[in-house]
């Protein structure tokens, strides 16, 4: 067998033509090209005559073309290929019924723990009701600051008292007095949307 | 290429392939003895030494006896089992150099009549081996299967399911940093 040199050539002419590991691989390829002992078929077959006759492997199998001289390999292939769609469609149809049952069966299901989730949710609206409360002492502030660095709901109160009693006179309570007087409403308005 | 040339003008290995599974081993004789002196050279060219090249090479036939079924028939069958020994071959040298080595590396070029050339030239050869051994992957792979197992460009692209441009990137880098390699080693 003739050796095959390397041609620079073949690497798009881009490399060097006396690039100097391509010379030294060159060199060391023409010193070790000794001939295959003679008996290395021998010995391989006779290591191959203790292993079973190897088998076609399935992807190898069907995507090799049928050889010359095997009228059944085609039509064998066209079956099995189409056994496998047939197989994967059917597969899926079903995976896809399954999850629909198991779809609906959870959906069933459902109801029951959902009312004591709702019951457990309503304690959180009178709790929200709290923050609007503190809304109303920035109001307040201005009015009195003494009661400014209170925002508990002690200083929530007094607003409202405060807001009751002049509301026929003063023009400026009058223009602070809704604003206590909706967050009544405001508190009624978590109520619609915890259910 | 010569090599290439050499595999248009076999007979389809498919149809070859196809009559070893079968259960006919004579034809997978024709094929060993078709192919081991390419697969022979491979192994000795990485691995240095006459013996061990022997073993790795009949290693490397059982080995593709028992994957034929694996074997597509995109490519020629030589490429496909210059794969398989020379990744076997790369995993006995590292082996190899795992263990001790107690006996000095012998040149296989013809014996000198001065013993300094022959152990430089000795050396020299090793230096190539190690050089080529220590690439990484898959620049490794490509320079062995051009230089070592003389395969053509598009028979290294069909044999590893690469581009053919990947292929001749991958041997540039190869060479690229094989070149640094081998300076060092002859400035040691």
């Amino acid at each position: 067998m003739s050796r095959s040199p390397f041609d620079p050539s073949e690497v798009d002419g881009s490399l060097d033509p006396r690039d100097p590991a391509v010379e030294e691989l060159e060199r060391y390829a023409t010193i070790a090209s000794d001939q295959a002992p003679g008996n290395l078929a021998d010995r391989v077959m006779s290591a191959v005559a203790a292993e079973p006759t190897p088998r076609r492997g399935l992807m190898a199998w069907l995507v090799t073309p049928p050889s010359a001289g095997r009228p059944f390999a085609r039509f064998a292939r066209v079956t099995v290929l189409g056994a496998t769609l047939v197989l994967a469609v059917a597969g899926a149809l079903y995976a896809g019924e399954l999850a629909r049952l198991v779809r609906d069966f959870s959906v069933g299901s459902t109801p029951q723990p959902s009312p004591s989730i709702t019951e457990s949710f309503e304690p959180s609206p009178s709790q929200s009701i709290s923050p609007s409360p503190s809304v109303s002492p920035v109001e307040s502030e201005s009015e009195s600051p003494e009661q400014s660095g209170e925002p508990s709901a002690a200083a929530t109160a007094t607003p409202r008292q405060s807001t009751s009693q002049p509301s026929p006179t003063g023009s400026e309570d009058e223009s602070k007095s809704p604003s206590p007087s909706q967050t009544p409403e405001e508190t009624d308005t978590p109520e619609t949307t915890s259910t | 290429m010569a090599r290439v040339a050499w595999h248009d003008a076999r007979v389809d290995d498919r149809s070859l392939v196809d009559t070893v599974l079968d259960g006919d081993r004579d034809t997978f004789r024709s094929l060993v003895e078709r192919e081991q002196v390419a697969v022979y050279r491979a192994c000795l060219r990485i691995l240095g030494r006459p013996h061990d090249a022997e073993d790795v090479a009949q290693e490397s036939f059982v080995m593709a006896y028992r994957a034929l079924g694996s074997y597509r028939g995109d490519g020629p069958l030589g490429g496909w089992l210059m794969r398989i020994a020379t990744r076997h071959a790369f995993r006995r040298l590292g082996q190899r150099r795992d263990a001790a080595e107690l006996n000095p590396e012998i040149g296989l070029s013809a014996p000198a009549s001065d013993p300094l050339t022959a152990l430089l030239s000795g050396e020299r050869e090793r230096a190539v081996r190690l050089a080529v051994a220590g690439l990484r992957e898959p620049y490794r792979e490509v320079v062995a299967l051009r230089f070592f197992g003389e395969l053509s460009l598009d028979a290294i692209a069909t044999a590893t399911g690469r581009p053919l441009n990947t292929v001749k990137t991958h041997l540039r880098r190869g060479l690229e940093r094989l070149r640094a390699d081998l300076g060092r080693e002859v400035a040691a």
